[in-house]
């Protein structure tokens, strides 16, 4: 007897376990993952929000620059009057943020929104950005 | 009627549990069959087959049809073989991950374990090949269930185990002179204890 002749002998021998394949079936069916929303990867939203982020980071750093620091409180000044004006920003109102009065602005664009505090001066002390997607 | 599998693969990254139950419909026996051939314990079989599938759903999303028309299966058999060769190195501490109390109680399958077993036992075939498969090098042993059980061709057995496919090619003529070895062997072994 080849080998070859040795697995189709041996293959034949298959086995079946319909209890188990029904159970498993129904097991798997009930599974969490068809109630999941499927995921997908939003190259805009990301982008969008990616964007927003590197720019306020800019700002951060602009402010600890010992050298431009009233020109980077200039300028985050007039990040919050341009802020104010824009027709996808909306004013939350007054938190408290690490101790100090805030005023908060809400940024919404897409599914994404942004809140950033604002201190006294009207410069930007934090930001949260939240995708709703 | 020809399924299309790559339309209930879609289907099913979709949430579509009718086309995932044909998917399962579809590969239950050929996992089944497979991982008993490379591990011949009922019980075993049973929880790796198991495994294979809640795997195989909770990375269904991560699939992508991307090697031709065996992508699905090829993949399915990846996640078998796999699971058998954690099996192989965990031994009794291979545990079923579904955690379904329902799932967990005995039912009549019991039965029928030892009846496939008894039946096993007495057609020997089976036995003597798999247990001469067993003393071969891990890879050597998931190429030639691949090749001569499932069938495969060594474009599909490449893709099941990440190996080139002239590798899978010199590996597969290694492995079966070393069965053929190992099944003289034993002949010869069982002749003189007669």
């Amino acid at each position: 007897m080849t080998i070859e002749e040795l697995f189709k002998k041996a293959n034949n021998e298959r086995i079946e376990l319909n209890g188990h394949k029904d159970k498993l079936k129904a097991v798997l069916l009930r599974n969490e993952y068809f109630d999941k929303e499927k995921e997908y990867w939003d190259w805009k939203l990301t982008a969008s929000s990616l964007a927003f982020s590197v720019l306020l980071i800019f700002f951060s750093i602009s402010i600890v620059s010992p050298g431009n620091t009233n020109q980077a409180i200039s300028e985050e000044r007039d990040l919050y009057k341009t802020l104010e004006s824009n027709a996808n920003v909306s004013p939350l109102g007054e938190e408290t943020f690490n101790g100090e009065k805030t005023n908060v602005l809400q940024m919404v664009e897409g599914g994404t929104k942004t809140k950033m505090y604002f201190n006294n001066r009207n410069v930007l002390v934090h930001s949260e950005v939240y995708n709703n997607n | 009627m020809d399924i299309d599998v790559k339309e209930l693969v879609e289907k099913a990254q979709n949430k579509d549990r009718d086309a995932f139950g044909s998917l399962f419909d579809l590969y239950y026996d050929k996992v089944l069959n497979y991982v008993f051939r490379r591990v011949l314990n009922t019980e075993y079989a049973k929880d790796i087959t198991s495994n294979t599938f809640l795997k195989a759903l909770k990375n269904l999303d991560q699939f992508e049809w991307r090697n031709g028309p065996f992508s699905f299966s090829g993949w399915i058999f990846k996640i078998a073989t796999n699971e058998v060769n954690q099996y192989f190195r965990k031994q009794n501490r291979y545990k079923l991950t579904i955690d379904d109390p329902d799932f967990k109680e005995l039912g009549d399958d019991n039965k029928v374990a030892e009846e496939i077993e008894k039946k096993i036992d007495n057609d020997k075939h089976l036995l003597i090949l798999s247990k001469a498969i067993k003393q071969l090098k891990p890879i050597y042993q998931d190429i030639l269930h691949l090749k001569y059980f499932e069938e495969m061709s060594y474009e599909e057995i490449s893709q099941v185990l990440n190996k080139n496919e002239s590798t899978v090619r010199v590996y597969s003529k290694r492995a079966r002179e070393e069965l053929r070895t190992i099944l003289e062997s034993n002949a010869k072994e069982f002749l003189a204890n007669i």
